[in-house]
């Protein structure tokens, strides 16, 4: 890290005033530490207090000064059209999560709206999903948002999990604060039968063991409408999931010292195991997903290296292999050109507002000796941050 | 008042922000600034308004559309006939308060003047002077070209006097 020459600390508070040059150790430039201190003045002036201005902006500079990040110091973060409150223990949302939940509940719309033509039967099966490690329950409640305005006929059953109390109890309040704030509708309560039904729900679980997780799993049988009584639902039609995925080293080396200082590490780290450390939450993310087959699979990770390495834990199972590449079809490279192929993909940072960005990369040697394609999709300076998996027979119309 | 300009999605194109490192879960800086493009006219402006990246989206866009609009209308646009109705205003506002003054004095000059009348002229012309100097110091500010035509925006939404929100 450059030192910060006097003469910026200067300059900070000729323009900025003296609240900047607590800011400027930590923000580094003035143009960043000029927008941080306008939105901490900001939430001062929109949050009433009996304590005065000047007084309450100077203790939030001086927090901020000490490396707390500006979301906790705030207490909370946009995220969408969302506001999800922020609390030390739960990680924070990235605005990289940000964009491709977005991207995900815009392919989710319009595969709605494709299948509601077909036919009406298609709102009465509520659309499953469920997010893993959910943390501030940022992905499941910018989804439900999304949908329940976009469908606001479509039943949905949204289901979180983190290991974290703290992490739960986050998310549930978060549920309620964007509920207050007429963000989305309410959704509905156990009891009730009307229609459209759309549940939310967040629960504790260990993601590693599956007597706590499985029952959160298995969907209950459809209790959306007694008409309809097919028993063909029951199916995942998304899975997401932000897991901790920094390598300890990772951790010690190429983390900003304000996410490791300030920032649970249970959220950053994953525990040591089998493969390679980093990358345990993919081994049993696709382990679930072997035994759930979603519909579609959505996983964050830390760089294109580890999506190269979840890519090939994808191909490299036969089953898996089956079920998202199709046996063979996917060689060809464009996987995703015929209807119903099946996909693996790896999303790179900012997909929205970069559609159209497309690339075919070699992930490595596969079983069968050949060298592997697939498709990556966002700009192509944006770093590797997600691998989507779509099963094969399902239609994306994007 | 013409409407507000909006431009079609398909001659912008956002420009991509690299941030600086892996990103993710290693980097919590906030990166919310938005970049965008309009490809007919080449006008490039940033936005890091607010702290949320589709807000950002949101006003980068607004913002893009006054710039392009004041670009290929010049007086015509909305942001010219906008800013030439408020000084009118303040004109005449001016020149009222002036008239008044001018009025006043003869008045004292004369002798036997109304206290009361005094106080109400008085209150009046210093809240109009504020407002001038609240403008002024506004623009004045203004670094980036982008900046400043999404201030005009918000000015003429709130009627000016938002400025203090956030200043002391």
């Amino acid at each position: 890290m450059h030192r910060i020459k006097p003469q910026l600390f200067w300059q900070g508070r000729k323009k900025l005033g003296l609240n900047a040059a607590k800011l400027l150790p930590v923000c580094r430039t003035l143009e960043s530490t000029a927008n941080e201190l306008r939105w901490i003045k900001q939430h001062v002036a929109e949050t009433p207090s009996i304590i005065p201005f000047g007084a309450r902006v100077w203790k939030l500079c001086d927090r901020r000064g000490k490396g707390l990040p500006l979301a906790y110091v705030l207490g909370n973060q946009p995220f969408g059209d969302l506001e999800i409150k922020c609390r030390p223990g739960v990680l924070i949302p990235r605005t990289e999560t940000e964009s491709y939940t977005i991207h995900l509940s815009n392919i989710l719309r319009r595969s709605l709206s494709s299948s509601k033509s077909e036919s009406d039967q298609h709102q009465h099966q509520p659309l499953n999903i469920i997010d893993l490690c959910t943390g501030t329950g940022c992905i499941p409640l910018l989804l439900y948002s999304q949908l329940s305005r976009s469908h606001p006929l479509q039943s949905l059953n949204i289901v979180g999990v983190d290991i974290s109390s703290k992490a739960i109890n986050l998310s549930r309040q978060n549920l309620h604060h964007n509920l207050h704030a007429h963000r989305f509708p309410r959704p509905s309560s156990p009891g009730d039968k009307s229609h459209p039904q759309r549940l939310l729900h967040f629960h504790k679980a260990d993601i590693f063991s599956p007597t706590s997780l499985d029952p959160f799993l298995s969907i209950p049988s459809l209790s959306s409408t007694s008409s309809s009584s097919t028993g063909t639902g029951g199916e995942w039609d998304l899975l997401t999931s932000n897991p901790p995925y920094i390598s300890p080293s990772g951790f010690a080396l190429s983390t900003s010292r304000s996410v490791r200082n300030w920032e649970p590490k249970l959220a950053l780290v994953p525990p040591v195991e089998r493969y390679q450390e980093e990358d345990v939450f993919y081994a049993r993310l696709l382990e679930i997903a072997r035994t759930y087959r979603p519909k579609r699979v959505l996983m964050e990770v830390g760089d294109m290296e580890q999506a190269k390495r979840v890519v090939r834990m994808v191909l490299g199972d036969g089953k898996l292999r089956g079920l998202y590449f199709g046996n063979g079809e996917g060689t060809r490279g464009g996987n995703e050109r015929g209807a119903g192929a099946g996909a693996v993909q790896i999303w790179r940072d900012d997909l929205v507002g970069f559609e159209g960005y497309e690339e075919i990369m070699e992930v490595g040697v596969g079983v069968d000796g050949q060298n592997q394609t697939i498709v990556v999709k966002g700009h192509p300076e944006g770093h590797g941050r997600s691998v989507y998996l779509r099963r094969v027979g399902v239609v994306d119309d994007v | 008042m013409p409407p507000r300009p909006k431009l079609p999605e398909d001659e912008l194109e956002e420009v991509y922000l690299k941030g600086s490192g892996p990103g993710g879960q290693k980097i919590n800086k906030t990166n919310s600034a938005v970049q965008l493009r309009h490809i007919p006219t080449n006008i490039v402006i940033k936005c890091q308004e607010t702290r949320s990246r589709t807000q950002n989206r949101k006003l980068a866009r607004e913002i893009l559309a006054a710039k392009v609009d004041l670009f290929l209308n010049g007086d015509k646009s909305r942001l010219a006939i906008v800013g030439n109705v408020k000084k009118k205003k303040a004109d005449s506002k001016a020149k009222k308060a002036r008239r008044k003054y001018k009025k006043l004095e003869e008045e004292k000059a004369k002798g036997g003047v109304g206290q009361q009348l005094v106080e109400g002229a008085e209150g009046e012309e210093v809240e109009g002077e504020d407002e001038g100097e609240e403008l002024e110091g506004y623009e004045e500010e203004e670094v980036q070209e982008g900046k400043e035509a999404e201030k005009g925006e918000k000015a003429e939404k709130h009627g000016g006097n938002n400025a203090d929100g956030g200043r002391q």
